[in-house]
């Protein structure tokens, strides 16, 4: 431990000689021991200095490199240089700063110097990240394969790299009072809504953690409401998605240590838009999205109808169909709503299980979770055909929605529907869909209405949200971003219409 | 951030629309039938002119009147007494009505669809939705009312099998029931119309742009009546007038007998669609009730007058369990709601003009 003589000193200059200093820069740091600090000699100055700085956060090669030009240059010569990499600080420096330094991938220079410390620090933190590659959760066919990575640099260059804008702002913010995490809000100036960014902003400081541990973590202090089974920030690991949405108004934030960046304010139906509607044909496009919007109806209220109609409305049936679902439904002991449950339970257990084994086994315990079991649980007359019909519909539903987090709602949000289902039929349905539809209806995203195309209805909004109109059409940005700079772009096809005159 | 407590004109247009459809479109046809035999349309459409005449005069009134709320111009039109008694008046006019719309909400339902559920968990899953959504600001309300009005369409369509056989014999001979029948047939309509007065009330939250956004949501009840005569003529054209006067919902009925490829008994998927009509219509008055009981005993917020109003139309609900009675809650409705929503309005905005005019020389 410490002598008996330490005393604890504030900045650099209190100090009187290399013992104490180096006593002092231990205590700041903790006593830890991947602190190294070297002494350095020189031959021709009669001078002694050291170099402080943490192990493994420093790219030893370019230390050594750095450590050889300052010998030739700057000891002979007795010339301070500053470059992108090198700072002189003052001997006012005080410890706290320092260490702060050191965390973030400095090395010190430090010597004595008639009586008064000259202090250098030189950057040079190791970076170690991951390639850029297509996130895994959000493949698509045609368009760019780039994703972030866990390099808030790299991504930040990800983004620039494809707006390249005096207009683009990147405002840096420390959260963790432990961690001391970079992050970053990113917009653009003069297009996003000043009003939404100063609201992200003051929602940002006010948290106050210890460790910002990763982007989902920090998602749930801002928003708006997290009681909801809605997410009100769109995540993404994809540059483009990010570029595409900063262009629209929208701002997003990303962490040191995540791939995913958060944006908003989302809407309902920022969640069913995918990069691929943009890169294929637009009545394509259009397709997919009213396919991805149906599909959210049929995970949503599948199961739910069809417990209905099984045990209050057979009625609603057709003629033609009476025969065979009865006979489907007729062996069977269990209410419907426990069929669902237990195949539901099931489809759950089997994604649970495919996320944590490698690849080929994944494979295999999908074939023998869903074909095996499926087809020996309607043989052994536990569960009717129909109803697995209806769960794995439901199932391959719920997981084409291109974003993660819709997803686990909706997959969530089909429980309460089949329970409603199954005390009240059809009117439990609508009840609880009525309390769905209200809850969109008053949620926000950073003060942004949820459901907004629709409620408050926008017809512009319309042009790329259940349709994706050709992009030469959608002139105009969302209202929902209250950007005040609507045009987005002129008209590009004038070239067709001067062709005709 | 928060949103401008603000609704515009095509908002005000659905949230009239809704507050006037209700559930009560199911009974209507055969209600006025009884009254005006074939000649039912006429006095729909009289109803609808008369009423759309109405709201005109309103909105000439409310234009002069300014940006206030109703209940404080009838404190101002007649003193802070009179005012807050005929304020306390309106609220149990509100009270009674949202009454009336639950008891006749829970009776289709029950009779229809759910004969074995007990009906005060019918009552309860109708006023539950209904509490939530009125506890929201003025244009989550507005929001859920321009989108649920997608639902009205949906009905039409579903009723445009009718034309494949109809039958046009059934109007004629027109006018032959004469005019008093036709004229007593109002009373009857003016049930069907009831919520166009929440124009007066809903209002004051039109802020910007006031003439001209109040003047398209006025042309409400225009869109309502051209509705109301679709049904209403569509029914006729299906059931002959002896049939009609007895079937008692003849829009469900029309849609039972219609049978599709996908699905039998629409009736039933629609019933289920309808109850968020009738929710609406439901919501808009409880919202202007509670916000009325906010403004008259001086509360904060008007969330716990929902819980005090909708408490007291759920107990009275439950001790009113025979259809006699059911109908006998209902027979004062016609008298009373002329009272309230023509007599009264007209009244104290005339009195407000007239009184201030008076003060300002």
């Amino acid at each position: 431990m410490e002598s008996a003589s330490f005393s604890k000193k504030v900045s650099v200059h209190q100090t009187q000689n290399m013992q104490e200093l180096q006593e002092q820069v231990s205590y700041y740091s903790g006593n830890t021991n991947d602190l190294v600090m070297l002494q350095i000699h020189h031959e021709s100055i009669e001078r002694t200095s050291i170099i402080v700085y943490i192990e493994p956060l420093i790219d030893s090669v370019k230390l050594e490199e750095l450590l050889e030009w300052s010998k030739e240059m700057k000891w002979l010569t007795n010339e301070r240089v500053t470059s992108s990499k090198i700072q002189s600080y003052d001997d006012t420096l005080r410890f706290e700063q320092l260490v702060k330094q050191l965390l973030e991938g400095e090395a010190f220079l430090i010597s004595m110097e008639e009586s008064s410390w000259v202090i250098e620090g030189i950057k040079i933190p190791k970076k170690l990240s991951r390639a850029i590659e297509e996130p895994k959760s959000e493949q698509i066919v045609r368009g760019s394969h780039s994703g972030f990575n866990e390099s808030l640099t790299s991504n930040i260059y990800q983004i620039r790299q494809r707006l390249k804008t005096s207009h683009l702002v990147i405002k840096y913010f420390q959260i963790g009072k432990e961690s001391n995490t970079n992050s970053a809000l990113i917009y653009v100036d003069n297009i996003a809504n000043l009003m939404i960014v100063e609201e992200f902003i003051r929602r940002i400081q006010s948290i106050d953690v210890d460790v910002a541990h990763s982007v989902g973590f920090l998602e749930e202090m801002l928003e708006d409401n997290c009681f909801s089974p809605f997410p009100q920030f769109l995540v993404t690991e994809r540059s483009d998605r990010v570029t595409g949405n900063l262009s629209e108004g929208r701002i997003a934030f990303m962490l040191d240590g995540s791939p995913t960046a958060i944006i908003g304010p989302a809407n309902f139906f920022a969640f069913y838009q995918s990069p691929d509607d943009y890169n294929g044909r637009f009545i394509i496009g259009t397709f997919y999205r009213l396919l991805r919007l149906c599909s959210f109806l049929v995970a949503l209220l599948l199961p739910a109808m069809y417990i209905a109609i099984i045990s209050f409305h057979f009625e609603v049936i057709p003629e033609a169909l009476t025969l065979p679902t009865k006979r489907a439904v007729e062996g069977i002991p269990y209410p419907p709503l426990f069929e669902a449950l237990v195949l539901e339970i099931t489809i759950e257990l089997i994604r649970e299980a495919t996320i944590r084994l490698p690849f080929p086994v994944g494979q295999t315990i999908g074939v023998v979770g869903g074909l095996v079991i499926g087809d020996a649980v309607v043989n052994a007359g536990f569960v009717s055909n129909v109803m697995v019909i209806v769960v794995a519909l439901t199932a391959i539903s719920s997981f084409v929605v291109p974003s993660i987090e819709m997803n686990s709602t909706v997959r969530i949000l089909r429980f309460p529907f089949m329970l409603l289902a199954t005390l009240f039929g059809f009117y439990g349905v609508t009840v609880g869909l009525t309390l769905l539809l209200i809850h969109l209806i008053r949620l926000e995203s950073l003060g942004m209405p949820y459901l907004s195309p629709f409620a408050p209805f926008h017809k512009s909004g319309m042009r790329d949200t259940i349709l994706r109109m050709p992009s030469w059409l959608q002139s105009t940005r969302p209202a929902e971003t209250m950007t005040l700079n609507k045009i987005r772009q002129g008209f590009s096809k004038r070239w067709h219409y001067a062709n005709k005159k | 951030m928060q949103i401008k407590n603000e609704v515009t004109g095509w908002q005000l247009f659905y949230l009239v629309v809704q507050t006037q459809v209700g559930i009560g479109v199911l009974s209507m046809q055969k209600d006025i039938s009884i009254v005006s035999r074939h000649d039912a349309w006429i006095s729909l459409a009289i109803g609808g002119i008369l009423i759309q005449l109405l709201l005109m005069v309103f909105l000439w009134l409310l234009l002069r009147a300014g940006e206030v709320d109703y209940f404080i111009l009838l404190e101002k039109a007649f003193g802070q007494i009179i005012g807050k008694l005929l304020a306390a008046c309106y609220l149990a006019y509100f009270i009674y009505i949202l009454l009336v719309s639950n008891l006749s909400f829970t009776k289709v339902i029950s009779e229809w669809i759910y004969m074995d559920t007990p009906r005060w968990i019918l009552m309860l899953l109708f006023l539950i939705p209904a509490m939530y959504c009125a506890s929201g600001k003025v244009v989550h309300i507005a929001r859920f009312s321009m989108l649920v009005s997608i639902i009205l369409p949906v009905l039409v369509m579903l009723l445009i099998p009718v034309y494949s056989t109809p039958n046009y014999t059934h109007f004629f001979p027109i006018g032959s029931e004469g005019a008093g029948q036709i004229l007593k047939g109002l009373e009857a309509t003016l049930l069907a119309y009831i919520g166009f007065e929440s124009f007066l009330y809903f209002s004051k939250y039109v802020r910007s742009n006031r003439e001209k956004e109040l003047k398209k949501a006025a042309f409400s009840t225009l869109f309502v009546t051209v509705f109301y005569l679709f049904l209403l003529i569509s029914t006729q054209v299906y059931f002959h007038i002896e049939e009609l006067v007895i079937v008692p919902y003849a829009v469900l009925y029309i849609l039972k007998s219609l049978s599709f490829v996908i699905v039998d008994r629409i009736d039933l998927i629609f019933l289920s669609l309808w109850i968020v009509i009738a929710l609406t219509s439901f919501v808009n008055f409880l919202f202007i009730a509670s916000n009325e009981s906010k403004n008259l005993f001086h509360l904060k917020s008007h969330k716990r007058p929902i819980i005090f109003i909708v408490f007291a139309v759920f107990v009275t609900s439950l001790f009113i369990k025979e259809k006699q009675d059911i109908i006998g809650v209902q027979t004062a409705l016609p008298a009373v709601a002329i009272i309230f929503t023509v007599i009264l309005p007209l009244g104290t905005l005339c009195f407000y003009l007239l009184f201030r005019k008076e003060k300002e020389i």
